[in-house]
């Protein structure tokens, strides 16, 4: 009699099993990944070190020294800036102020990305020859682009107010969220990036490619109001627009950007992380025998 | 029973390499594959066993030496031990710390200095930051580097870099040393301290496993020796027997070929 009602339980809870398995999967998920944030803090200081040196290395090849490595990769943008300011400048208002924060902000994502493609490919010796947890690797590469971006822009922000473009107050500094979340964005998408580099080395010389591209479509050097209401979808398509946007209102409206937009930054610099960690640990073992 | 406790553990541990025939390693020809539906990869994919159901467990106070012909597998048992390479079947335990010597000399950033190389390095190897500060100086003096230690590695001569690389790698002692045909280059006054080094590293840690082709060196160091084969540990014993085995094995190789 019990067996039948055994028999009766099971078959009336079929979701039951599945719960269990769900949940062991859960816990194991969970216990990989504090086992992996136990390794990442074991190998913190290559990171550490990874970064101050090559910042360092950086800065000392010039004699102008950080200004100049500063201000090198910004000329471009300040020669767009006044080609188009001459062009356009009449629609937007303060319009170089809005054209920068455009500038400096993609600045971030395209030194990252364009850096992607090699974080595994060019510390192939050390992979090959020491444990190290992947995620280093990207890690690296994110952590030492976003404190090179940090260095950058406060001397732009200086420049800006030197010249009067700017004022500084205290909403300027909230436009530090929206880049700490881009920077989270972006661990996901190099992570994708790097792996995806592995298995496909002409993706070397796609990426630039694409990041022009990707300038382009980010309102920058226009306002959305600018181009045919037919186009907004390529916009509202590119995940940039919005931290963009979250990064220009304290800057250039000093105002904080709305509840809605800020949760659509975290939810999707959470989802782009989680994404970016799950495959990088799902390929940790396959990198090595692809390089 | 705790000085029977076993250091390493491994379990049916398989490795295998895949073999892509053609790498298809652009997106482009990816592509063109995909649309024209050519069916490409199943069909020129193979894999290679590397290591076949290896059951290999190492105990307190045991120096393992490891010898077999080229593409036993030998260097591949390392890489498993040492964690870089990752099995497709089978249980590892490792109980204590590991530090591996594999092909030495590679790991720089050849745009740092020395000294930078030496933190970077070190931190790789998983050194905290206080075991560096302390070994830094002892580091520079071993590898006779002096002041060249501030000058970027890609002005060393391939001597200094093997000399600084080995002396970061032995610097702290493991608990479980892995050590792969390492002291192939240097000069012979550096070969002689550097044994000295490692032997002095080998009687502090409580574990050693080996992969020489150096035989003498092997019978000098381990008390048991194991012989690999396609694969296969095909021996498991003392020194002396498993030398005897090799040569066996290599006499029955040159009889029979394949």
């Amino acid at each position: 009699m019990s067996l039948q009602k055994l028999k009766a339980n099971t078959l009336s809870y079929p979701l039951r099993h599945c719960d269990l398995h769900t949940i062991v999967a859960l816990e194991m998920f969970l216990k990989n990944i504090f086992k992996s944030i136990q390794e990442i803090y074991k190998f913190r200081y290559v990171t550490v070190a990874y970064v101050t040196t090559n910042l360092k290395s950086r800065y000392r090849r010039s004699v102008l020294g950080f200004f100049w490595t500063v201000l090198a990769p910004m000329l471009h943008y300040i020669i767009m800036g006044l080609v188009f300011t001459l062009l356009l400048h009449s629609k937007i208002d303060n319009y170089f102020v809005y054209y920068f924060s455009g500038a400096i902000f993609f600045s971030i994502v395209s030194a990252t990305i364009s850096r992607a493609p090699f974080a595994f490919i060019q510390n192939e010796h050390f992979i090959k020859k020491i444990y190290l947890p992947k995620v280093i690797f990207i890690q690296n590469v994110v952590i030492y682009e976003v404190i090179n971006f940090l260095l950058a822009s406060s001397s732009l922000i200086i420049l800006g107010m030197a010249f009067g473009y700017l004022k500084l107050s205290f909403m300027t500094l909230f436009a530090l969220i929206p880049i700490l979340l881009v920077s989270i964005f972006l661990f996901g998408i190099c992570s994708a990036v790097s792996l995806a580099t592995v298995y496909f080395r002409d993706l070397i010389h796609i990426v630039p490619a694409i990041l022009q591209a990707a300038f382009f479509a980010t309102p920058i050097i226009y306002n959305k109001d600018m181009i045919p209401e037919k186009y907004y979808i390529f916009v509202y398509l590119n995940p940039f627009y919005y931290y963009l946007e979250a990064f220009r209102e304290p800057l250039l409206y000093n105002r904080l950007p709305g509840f809605q937009l800020m949760g659509y930054l975290v939810l999707s610099s959470i989802v782009s992380f989680l994404l970016g960690y799950f495959l990088i640990s799902k390929f940790d073992n396959k990198i090595v025998f692809k390089l | 029973m705790k000085s029977n406790q076993e250091l390493v553990s491994l379990k049916g541990v398989s490795l295998e390499f895949e073999n892509h025939h053609d790498r298809t390693n652009s997106l482009k020809e990816f592509v063109i594959n995909f649309v024209s539906r050519r069916k490409y990869v199943k069909k020129r994919m193979s894999t290679i066993p590397a290591l076949k159901n290896i059951d290999f467990f190492v105990q307190e106070k045991e120096r393992v030496g490891i010898i077999g012909l080229n593409g036993s597998g030998k260097s591949s048992l390392l890489k498993v031990v040492s964690g870089i390479l990752k099995p497709t079947g089978g249980l590892i335990e490792i109980d204590g710390s590991v530090s591996t010597l594999i092909e030495i000399g590679a790991g720089f950033d050849p745009e740092f200095t020395g000294r930078e190389n030496i933190y970077l390095n070190g931190y790789m190897l998983g050194y905290t930051k206080r075991q560096l500060k302390l070994k830094e100086q002892e580091i520079i003096d071993f590898a006779e580097l002096g002041n060249m230690i501030d000058m970027p590695v890609k002005y060393y001569s391939s001597g200094m870099s093997v000399r600084l690389a080995f002396t970061i790698a032995t610097s702290i002692s493991p608990d479980i040393m892995v050590i792969d045909e390492m002291l192939s280059a240097g000069d012979a006054a550096f070969i002689a301290k550097a044994e000295k080094r490692i032997n002095a590293l080998i009687d502090k840690a409580r574990a050693l496993i080996v992969v020489s082709h150096d035989l003498n060196f092997i019978s000098r160091i381990c008390n048991r020796c194991l012989v690999m084969n396609k694969g296969n540990i095909v021996f498991d014993g003392t020194t002396g027997d498993a030398l005897s085995h090799y040569h066996a094995l290599i006499k029955n190789l040159e009889s029979h070929p394949n």
